[in-house]
């Protein structure tokens, strides 16, 4: 009979060690098979870890699903809630922790389709009036009165309203952030040059064009497609140009496209010019962490973002600590033109467990959190999540900690235009850095891949525009 | 290059060839270091602090492994880097075993004993990868939250062994076409039964040829994201979406996503390198030859 070479067999050999190596690599993995949720349900409940002493309460193995987006200060969550939520409400919090993209993606399918994936969502201020409008999401209003130590009133007004529709709260605001203008106060100085505290943006593009050198940029603009991208930071200038997206319809829906009108032209023309004149190197594809570095790098003197950025920057480990002027957002023809935006925990209709969920979003969008965040975290005061409270700007200990950038983070936060952020009306839910109708999400991300290629060379603004134009024309109702 | 084996002694070149082959051999070196490039600066990004990893590239710094430590930290309720390595293990390995059961007979069937039409059926399974994922993820999405398959292991080794089938089965086909009928026939003179050709007779031969499949059904699977963040990404997450959690919207990342990616690479790289020489000869050689 025909018998195989044995050299043949070598290869059932090689395959063999193939699978051992998989086998005992997996073997470091399966400890914790099955994952975490299921151990959660299962029996070793943390009833068995008594919390001070008092009697824990009856948690039959109660757990909750929650995402939340990559962010620093929203992970520090994770990290706190299994020793301080946990063994006192005996509820086991299993985190999803996406990057923004496909959290929207998930999050948007699953509030919407009813999926029961998670008990409690993460949110942008975006989407929250639009889901809240819907019926996705359970109203807070009764749940926050039934908490007297949430204390409801103590959110910052314009934040609770871009949560709301009619009054109603739909999602709690753990983390909130407005936009202004960071730069570095020793090249002003050192050029001889003052920022106001309220610049308009001709004084900024001044100054951006008098220290703009070989070494050091003049300002860095976002310039990466995407409407939460060079889209929110474009849409600011717009806003304060006097453009628009879209006209508004007397009953709020979308009216004609405006991006050929005369100011939108202009306030394009004006951020690709500024971004070509004294903008960052590669523009065209920087955002928010490309930016961060170019500034922490000294490559760029003065940068336009969130207000979130100045925690960085004055973090001990920051090599610019100490060396960082804020200004309010850049204005032209409005008083203000700060964005405002808010990551939030909201409750899914769907859920099977809405006190459990209530309980968690009540205690890490309460007050206590944050006094609990400034002494469990190294990062301390500077480091809780800010923009959602009143109270903690009026914290010694805060402001202490976060002084140079706390005021006017506020400031920005209190001056964020959410119901009239331009000169005409807006179609849709109230929105400063976009407009409140789900059809900007495409419309914005398109358009700013032409502008993007407008900032990059590639194509001329006014094909840009006109190209934007006719996409905009589309979702005209 | 490692991923490469050694060329088959060439003829002695003289002359103007001597020189082509040099400046060939040069731009082969030349394109090998520019697909390696990025990989060399991802391991290099995860030895470095962040701010080194986010400022001007710098080839000399102060290596550190705090950032493996950080990302395989565990931290209750977060997804853990061993919690995603078995989860990626064993979806991956029952999946490969899954489809190399289903390919070794159709590729059987559709080489060695070719049926009726089985050119189209052959089309019919490459057909199936012709849709975009993305266009049928909502359908999946809905067929696995009915049947309460949403956030499971389960989906997504249905879905990688469907997804692997149809590529597992064209490279098996041609591999077992390449088996020559004397030897099945020499078999069968001596009397061997359908189980024991297959066994003793065909399977050896293609030996090279199904790892070459079984690796690349691994590669795929063990890298897949799209489909594992859509339908599972709470319990029983794979390493894709493990890496991609590391991504932040606000501070810097690079050196923490690099670290992870080196992790997550790593099994990967080390499977092809055990692989590789038998591997290439087995994409490479034909039955007999």
């Amino acid at each position: 009979m025909y018998r195989a070479p044995p050299r043949r067999r070598r290869w059932t050999v090689g395959l063999a060690a193939v699978s051992a190596f998989a086998l005992v690599a997996g073997a470091c993995g399966s400890d914790d098979d099955p994952p975490a949720a299921t151990e959660a349900s299962g029996g070793d409940t943390p009833a068995t870890e008594p919390a001070g002493g008092d009697d824990p309460p009856a948690t039959e193995g109660r757990s909750i699903n929650v995402a939340i987006v990559g962010n620093p200060v929203i992970d520090d969550i994770a990290t706190l809630a299994p020793d301080h939520f946990t063994p006192e409400s005996g509820i086991e919090v299993n985190f999803t922790v996406l990057p923004e993209q496909e959290l929207r993606e998930i999050t948007t399918r699953d509030v919407g389709a009813g999926g029961d994936q998670f008990d409690v969502v993460q949110i942008g201020m975006f989407e929250t009036p639009q889901f809240g409008a819907n019926g996705w999401l359970v109203g807070l209003n009764d749940l926050a009165a039934s908490t007297p130590e949430y204390q409801i009133d103590d959110l910052i007004p314009a934040v609770r309203g871009g949560l709301s529709v009619d009054g109603e709260l739909y999602a709690s605001p753990f983390y909130a952030e407005s936009s202004f203008l960071m730069y570095r106060e020793d090249v002003l100085t050192e050029a001889g040059l003052t920022m106001p505290d309220a610049p308009t943006w001709a004084e900024v593009a001044e100054i951006a064009r008098a220290v703009d050198s070989d070494d050091m940029a003049g300002i860095c603009l976002r310039g990466k497609p995407g409407w939460g991208d060079l889209g929110a930071a474009f849409t600011t200038v717009l806003n304060t140009f006097g453009g628009t997206w879209w006209a508004a319809n007397d009953d709020g829906s979308i009216g004609a496209a405006q991006v050929d009108q005369p100011e939108f032209a202009e306030a394009l023309n004006f951020y690709v010019d500024l971004l070509n004149d004294a903008g960052e190197d590669d523009a065209a594809n920087s955002s928010f962490t490309e930016c961060l570095s170019l500034y922490q790098d000294g490559k760029v003197a003065m940068w336009y973002d969130a207000t979130v950025a100045a925690s960085i920057l004055e973090a001990d480990d920051s090599p610019v600590k100490g060396l960082n002027g804020f200004a309010l957002a850049p204005v032209k023809e409005t008083e203000n033109s700060g964005w405002l935006w808010a990551w939030t925990f909201a409750i899914p209709v769907s859920t099977s467990d809405q006190d459990a969920a209530w309980e968690f979003i009540s205690w890490a969008t309460g007050p206590g959190y944050q006094e609990l965040a400034a002494t469990e975290l190294p990062g301390g005061w500077a480091a809780v999540p800010p923009g959602t409270r009143q109270s903690l700007y009026a914290n010694a200990d805060y402001q202490a900690a976060a002084g140079s950038f706390a005021t006017r983070t506020l400031d920005a936060m209190l001056a964020a235009p959410i119901d009239n952020p331009g000169t005409t009306p807006r179609p849709g839910l109230p929105g400063v850095q976009y407009v409140g109708v789900p059809e900007f999400q495409d419309v914005g991300t398109r358009c700013t891949e032409l502008f993007s290629a407008a900032i990059a060379g590639s194509m001329s603004v006014d094909a840009a525009l006109s190209d934007c134009q006719l996409i905009a024309s589309d979702a005209s109702s | 290059m490692a991923l490469f084996t050694r060329a088959p002694k060439a003829e002695p070149i003289l002359g103007q060839n001597r020189v082509i082959a040099h400046v060939l051999a040069l731009l082969t070196w030349l394109i090998g270091l520019l697909f390696f490039f990025p990989l060399f600066w991802l391991v290099l990004n995860g030895f470095k602090d962040e701010l080194d990893a986010n400022s001007s590239p710098k080839l000399f710094f102060d290596p550190t492994l705090d950032r493996f430590s950080e990302v395989t930290e565990d931290t209750t309720g977060l997804l853990s880097f061993t919690e995603a390595f078995g989860n990626s293990f064993w979806i991956v390995l029952i999946s490969t075993i899954l489809v190399m059961a289903l390919a070794i007979p159709a590729a059987y069937a559709l080489a060695i004993r070719p049926m009726r039409k089985w050119r189209d059926v052959l089309f019919f399974f490459i057909s199936t990868k012709f849709l975009p994922i993305v266009g049928a993820i909502m359908p999946l999405w809905i067929i696995a939250r009915d049947l309460d398959l949403l956030n499971t292991r389960a989906v997504l080794i249905i879905l990688y062994t469907a997804m692997n089938l149809p590529l597992a089965v064209w490279m098996l086909r041609s591999f077992f076409a390449e088996v020559p009928n004397e030897l099945i026939e020499a078999a069968q003179i001596d009397g061997c039964s359908l189980m024991g050709q297959i066994r003793q007779v065909i399977l050896p031969i293609v030996a090279p040829g199904l790892a070459a499949t079984a690796l690349l059904c691994v590669i795929f699977a063990w890298n897949e994201y799209f489909l594992a963040v859509q339908l599972n990404p709470v319990e029983g997450s794979t390493m894709p979406v493990w890496v991609a959690s590391q991504e932040s919207g606000r501070g810097n990342f690079l050196a923490k996503l690099s670290a992870a990616s080196v992790l997550a690479t790593l099994p990967v790289v080390i499977a092809g390198w055990v692989a590789q020489k038998r591997m290439i000869r087995g994409l490479a050689m034909g039955a007999i030859k």
